[in-house]
């Protein structure tokens, strides 16, 4: 995937849910609309995850198929994406997909700050500009292992929130958590990235720009 | 990123896989929710149904119209679903379920007192009012699981846990209106703990029962 110049903005999720729920009142002729809107997404989140193509092909297959089976429940104007998201989480769970807390957290898993096979650098990558990426790669590293190194429900609020852009109440229903305990893990994730980003080898403070765009990242 | 080869299987797959509409999963859930209800009223109803047992009227009234109040409310934040279409989370769900046990407890033997009933009655441990509890909130229980049956992509233990929770906090109502003893080691037995084993039933059963499942796996 390559990297794109600009965060993503907040998804616009009106199409899908439109199909969804056209969908889900049996209108067959919606679900290829639903498939494209949101099958990339499900496919970002689990590359996320694992790097194995099949294991990948397979949970979004199964992804998509709950969907269909579960297609009666889905409540008219919910939003489809936050449903599809946990629907593929779980998968990722059942089946073992959790690469990003597999790999080791100290960057022996290929070179720092090297978006092309990391599925965490090409996460971050998603949301700064091309250029910054080759400037700054050791930055990019510093702040792919302080993710790794986040607790879980910060990593998952970190993704939710500032990868994928959901509100912090969506977010926190997806999550099953409240919003206080959701907005505090994404403070203090994005403080943990901060720090990191910040913590220079040579003390060196960051310009004004530097920080500008580390803002945009955490 | 996105192959069309799996778009055409997937598209493909989905059309061989039944899957109810909204509709047809409303009129499913009617159906089983009304045989749900109708089938713990017979038996209660066939157990001796309303029971004053030298009760006051108005004391029967109180308790039952304080002890609507709480269940309708657990209920409602047991059974309904966050606007995203997520079940609540375990927190949300324990505390629907606890808080209103809790308030059942307090105001049934509040009133108890209020009237004098609340004495120790040792003949009455509870284990009629248990026994009668669990029966009917296993019927109304296993009327809402196969109701949801194999439709819950998300969170199938939760959402068991949730319909246990309710479905005993529905018989605590049936069971306040049939058992006259306020007596707190009773009402703990009797009243409130056949919401927990119905709760852990819940998740237990719906676990496997309604999770929906897929047509592939990894090999």
């Amino acid at each position: 995937m390559p990297p794109t110049s600009e965060r993503p903005a907040a998804p616009d999720n009106r199409v899908a849910n439109e199909a969804m729920d056209r969908y889900a009142d049996g209108d067959a002729s919606a679900f290829p609309i639903l498939y494209d809107a949101v099958a990339p997404r499900i496919e970002g989140l689990v590359r996320r995850r694992t790097s194995d193509a099949s294991r990948i092909d397979d949970i979004v297959q199964q992804t998509f198929e709950r969907i269909h089976r579960a297609r009666g429940t889905f409540i008219r104007g919910s939003d489809v994406l936050s449903w599809a998201f946990k629907i593929a989480r779980n998968l990722c769970v059942d089946l073992g997909a959790q690469g990003w807390r597999e790999r080791p957290a100290d960057g022996q898993d290929g070179r720092d700050g090297e978006p092309g096979s990391d599925p965490i650098a090409r996460a971050v990558a998603e949301v700064v500009d091309a250029e910054r990426i080759a400037t700054a790669r050791e930055t990019l590293g510093r702040l792919v292992r302080a993710f790794r190194a986040l607790p879980e429900p910060q990593q998952l609020a970190l993704e939710l929130v500032r990868v994928e852009g959901f509100s912090m109440a969506v977010a926190a229903e997806n999550l099953g958590v409240t919003l206080p305990s959701l907005k505090m893990s994404v403070f203090r994730g994005a403080a943990a990235l901060r720090d990191a980003v910040l913590e220079d080898g040579e003390a060196r403070e960051p310009s004004a720009l530097e920080k500008e765009r580390l803002r945009g990242i955490t | 990123m996105e192959s069309p080869e799996r778009r055409n299987r997937i598209l493909a797959s989905i059309g061989e896989i039944p899957a109810p509409t909204r509709r047809e999963l409303a009129r499913r859930r009617a159906w089983f929710v009304i045989w749900g209800v109708l089938g713990a009223l017979t038996l209660f109803l066939v157990e001796g149904g309303i029971r004053a047992t030298g009760r006051p009227p108005s004391l029967v009234a109180w308790t039952s119209l304080g002890t609507s109040c709480f269940v309708g409310v657990g209920m409602w934040f047991l059974f309904t679903r966050t606007r995203s279409g997520h079940r609540r989370g375990w927190s949300v769900l324990a505390l629907a379920t606890l808080a209103p046990a809790v308030a059942f407890v307090l105001w049934r033997y509040g009133l108890g007192h209020l009237y004098d009933l609340a004495s120790p009655w040792p003949t009455r441990p509870g284990y009629r009012c248990f026994a009668l509890s669990v029966a009917t909130g296993s019927i109304f229980l296993f009327a809402l699981l196969l109701a949801w049956r194999r439709v819950d992509p998300m969170s199938p233990a939760a959402t068991g846990a949730a319909f246990g929770a309710g479905a005993g906090l529905g018989s605590a109502l049936l069971i306040d209106l049939w058992c006259p003893v306020s007596y707190l080691p009773h009402l703990l037995i009797g009243h409130v703990l056949p919401i927990a084993v119905l709760g852990a039933a819940g998740a237990a059963v719906g676990r496997w029962m309604l999770r929906t499942v897929g047509n592939r796996r990894v090999k």
